[in-house]
């Protein structure tokens, strides 16, 4: 089989489907049936089924709808809008203002959840309808978004490291004390961008019409609180070994109706709306976690990643060319297929190589978050780009333009955590 | 024509609701299993497995529900550029793509669901649950889905037609909106 | 002669011993053909498949070439239930045993479903893995233990535990945050997540010692010129020699490596054995009950031969 001529086919029906607006998952799922069907001579459709059984039935995804759930209640109760009312008054003189929210609920919510389409949908979900309401720069507040969701998968707990802890037999204990500090330089880092972007053009940021005191501000307290209370108890059910991360979605979805019903904000047409757009963004999503894992599954079969990774490794390498390279060939995949796909068939290839050029692979497993987070932001396949849009309606392109900042800013991370692998490796150095 | 278009709209949107009610089972029997395994130190043991189960057949539930409010996201570069009937013809040409996979989505997870019906899977968890039973939504959320796309189809001749009253017709906003 | 290339597909990471025979076996099978007859082999999961599915999968011809799990496809097949009973054989020697009794039958059904055994190979047996130390029936009441079939959690509701299921990604966090407190498994698994960082003692009851089965989809095969299925045939039977020989080594590497991070291994005494096989006698009558004529003679025969 001639790779180049399956690559070419490939990619023209990416973008035949994906140009000529089919639904995304749905154009996935027809580029797969086109690969099976020109390249091999397996049946698409048992396949085609099996992949849908698979990736829908497990309790793990639960995640998903609950976390979406629990964002969706907090909407459409006053407690989101609360939460801007009551963090205004305290991020009022930082240049980037309510911006920083952000990025600050986004660590948040990544320290709940393992995935970064729920954490985006999450505060997106709070955030993007206030912020534009507020005539924040649009490029700004979608892009920060963007970006920041992305640290679900790097602040533990993160789907994408056991997957890969687990694959790379690398240790997933270590693997999440090393997500901590890159975690929170990125969050630093996007905050940094945003106050220093916004000191230069304060208009980015509109001052809002009110002049605030200490005394507003802790008057302010109580409208914040409920949410740091839910915070608490979803980390708390956690980390008191209550629950799973996956059951802490439910925790939260039944405090977020306490605290809706607390500040009286709870309807039975609340309830009811913020359960079926949850049925709704979570099908959404869904689908394409079907379509991107049945297209995958194409590349699997037919080899392809395989041919392109080997010969990657066949060029022999020095270590930071090497990293470069994967760069690039991680920055292309992950513009095409999702990132779980991206780690179960490329680390069984590039491990021996990373492990041959003396990268450790706690660090490599780092990286690797670190290019799934760029993925979730680069089109057409991003998921966080698709979670945005299923928000907001606009188009995939305009919001990986308003990402572009962002996208560049993990790129520098990487090239800090690659040439300072301590900012990964000092706290897990510290377990015995 | 118009009855038949509501009548689909009207379906999908009694199964999205079903997937909204198969959302809450789970919630509940997710708390229940909390609360029984901190409080009182036991499980319910179906919990884990049945919430698998439900996140399935929630997803094909809800996906013809989806598809009526206009909830799965495509590009909508090409579309964007084109204004009035020619809109209107793509947008079908699109709706008949859809239908086309979603018959063959149906008939493969059709497939799928009487291969374990016949072969009698079983799953090898406590409740050795038959596979079959939650296997069925996937055929059968894919058969709702057919219909949709049917229906949006028909709702794109009622448009050419200029006659649209009493049916529920969604645009994907390509500005700002919602 | 045209060449034939053909996906072998194993669900475990590439380093894991059997999909490290997977690939053994495919060189072995290109050697044998002189490169007519290529086995790729995608290890990881590359290819999507999860595990209770592939008695289908290899049926409909989906992949030529898969492992698998007996017990793990064994809810497509009660027959193959036989190999899940908790506490019916106590070591390799028994499970080879048991296996040979079984192979017949086994054959017989892999026919059914369109396919052809070419080698059967043995994991280590499943133990316990906890926090606190368990030498007596009394120390495991009040486990909360994450076990991963039926019959793992019957076991520890017979001693009067908490069986969990949790999905496996979940397993080590629940660990850390005290879901959980040990975890029903193997020693490759326990490595595999380094259960040295959260939990102490390993204490290796041998309650089901599970095994793989490799399968290669019977039209495929049957299409084959006569050298090259006689190539496949013998490296099965190699394969299954050697990875039969090669278990206990692999065991005692996997445990030594435990250790070696600080796990204690807990040695169970012949009383407490004893005591685990009476206390889950009815676990194996129920399903004796149910099971089909063919497994009940596999059971007598395996119970007359160990003398039990
Ligand atoms: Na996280
Ligand atoms: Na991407």
């Amino acid at each position: 089989m001639d790779f180049g001529h399956v690559a070419a086919t490939i990619t023209g029906l990416l973008i035949l489907f994906m140009g000529g607006s089919i639904w995304i998952g749905i154009a996935l799922f027809l580029v797969g049936i086109g690969g099976f069907f020109f390249f091999s001579d397996v049946s698409f459709g048992a396949i085609l089924s099996n992949i849908a059984w698979n990736n829908t039935n497990g309790s793990s995804m639960m995640a998903l709808p609950f976390f979406i759930w629990m964002g969706e209640i907090l909407f459409r109760s006053n407690i989101s809008s609360n939460l801007f009312k009551g963090l205004s008054p305290w991020m009022d003189k930082i240049p980037g203002r309510l911006v920083h929210v952000n990025i600050l609920a986004c660590t948040f919510f990544a320290a709940v959840s393992g995935s970064s389409a729920a954490t985006t949908a999450t505060v997106g979900k709070i955030t993007v309808p206030e912020l534009m309401k507020r005539n924040y720069d649009y490029d700004l507040s979608i892009g920060s978004l963007a970006g920041a969701g992305t640290l679900g998968f790097m602040i533990p707990p993160s789907m994408v490291m056991l997957v890969y802890g687990i694959i790379g037999d690398v240790s997933i204990g270590k693997l999440f004390m090393a997500g901590f500090i890159p975690g929170f330089m990125i969050a630093g880092m996007f905050s940094g961008y945003i106050f220093v972007r916004c000191l230069i053009s304060p208009e980015l940021a509109p001052k809002g019409d009110d002049a605030y005191t200490w005394r507003d501000r802790m008057e302010a307290i109580p409208a914040i609180a409920p949410v740091i209370f839910l915070i608490l108890a979803v980390l708390g059910s956690i980390y008191m070994g209550w629950a799973t991360p996956t059951e802490a979605g439910a925790v939260g979805v039944v405090g977020a109706l306490f605290f809706a019903a607390l500040t009286k904000s709870l309807t039975w047409d609340v309830f009811k709306v913020s359960m079926i757009n949850s049925v709704k963004t979570s099908c959404m999503i869904m689908l394409i976690v079907m379509g991107a894992a049945y297209l995958s599954n194409v590349f699997g079969f037919l080899g392809i990643t395989r041919a392109l990774t080997t010969y990657v490794i066949e060029m022999g390498l020095s270590p930071y060319t090497l990293i470069i390279i994967l760069t690039v060939l991680y920055l292309i995949l992950g513009c095409l297929i999702d990132g779980f796909s991206m780690i179960v068939m490329t680390a069984p290839l590039v491990l021996p190589l990373i492990e041959a050029a003396k990268f450790d692979t706690v660090w490599f497993g780092i990286y690797l978050v670190l290019m799934i987070e760029l993925a979730q932001i680069t089109p057409p396949v991003g998921f966080n780009l698709f979670v945005i849009s299923g928000l907001n309606n606009d188009s995939l392109f305009k919001i990986a333009k308003a990402a572009f900042p962002f996208f560049l800013l993990m790129l520098l991370a990487t090239v800090l955590i690659t040439v300072f692998p301590q900012i990964a490796l000092f706290l897990p150095g510290m377990m015995k | 024509m118009k009855k038949i278009i509501n009548f689909i709209d009207n379906l999908s949107g009694f199964s999205g609701w079903v997937a909204g009610i198969m959302m809450a089972v789970a919630l509940v029997l997710v708390v229940a299993e909390i609360i029984w395994r901190t409080g009182f130190s036991s499980t319910l043991y179906i919990s884990d497995e049945f919430a698998g189960y439900l996140m399935a057949t929630l997803t094909f539930c809800g996906l013809a529900y989806t598809l009526r409010e206009r909830g799965h996201i495509r590009m909508m570069m090409l579309p964007h550029f084109l204004k009035g009937k020619t809109r209107i013809i793509f947008n079908m040409a699109c709706f008949v793509v859809g239908f086309a996979f979603c018959i063959a989505l149906t008939w493969f997870t059709y497939v799928f669901f009487l291969d374990s019906y016949v072969s009698g899977s079983k799953s090898m968890h406590v409740s050795g649950t038959l596979l079959a039973i939650p296997q069925f939504f996937m055929p059968f959320g894919s058969f709702l889905m057919t219909l949709q796309f049917l229906a949006e189809f028909l709702k794109g001749v009622a448009m050419l037609r200029g006659d649209t009253e009493g049916l529920r017709i969604l645009e994907e906003t390509d500005e700002l909106g919602r | 002669l045209a060449k034939t290339t053909w996906n072998a597909n194993s669900v475990w990471p590439p380093k894991n011993n059997h999909s490290i025979g997977l690939e053994e076996f495919a060189k072995k099978v290109k050697t044998a053909t002189n490169g007519d007859l290529e086995i790729v082999v995608s290890s990881g999961g590359a290819l999507g498949y999860k595990g209770p599915e592939l008695l289908k999968v290899v049926r409909d011809g989906l992949v030529p070439v898969s492992d698998m799990l007996i017990s793990g496809v064994a809810g497509d097949e009660k027959l193959l239930q036989i190999v899940t009973l908790p506490f019916l054989v106590r070591n390799f020697d028994e499970l080879h045993l048991l296996l040979n009794i079984s192979r017949p039958y086994f054959d017989k059904t892999a026919q059914k479903w369109g396919q052809k055994i070419l080698y059967t190979a043995p994991w280590p047996g499943a133990g316990l893995w906890t926090k606190k130390k368990v030498t007596t029936l009394a120390d495991l009441k009040g486990l909360k233990t994450r076990t991963y079939d039926k019959n793992g959690a019957l076991v520890m509701e017979a001693v009067g535990a908490t069986p969990l299921a949790l999905p496996f990604s979940e397993v080590y966090t629940s660990l850390q945050t005290g879901v959980i407190d040990s975890v029903m498994t193997s020693s490759p698994t326990a490595v595999d997540a380094k259960f040295w960082e959260v939990l102490k003692y390993f204490e290796p009851l041998n309650i089901t010692i599970a095994t793989n089965m490799v399968t290669v989809n019977q039209k495929a095969f049957d299409k084959l010129p006569k050298a090259q299925q006689d190539a496949l045939v013998k490296a099965g039977k190699e394969m299954e020699k050697s990875m039969w020989a090669g278990v206990k080594k692999w065991d005692g590497d996997m445990v030594a490596i435990s250790n070696k991070n600080g796990i204690e291994t807990v040695a169970p005494s012949k009383k407490l054995v004893t005591e685990l096989e009476k206390i889950t006698e009815g676990i194996r009558a129920d399903w004796l009950k149910g099971a089909p004529a063919d497994a009940q003679k596999i059971y007598a025969e395996f119970k007359k031969k160990v003398k039990r």
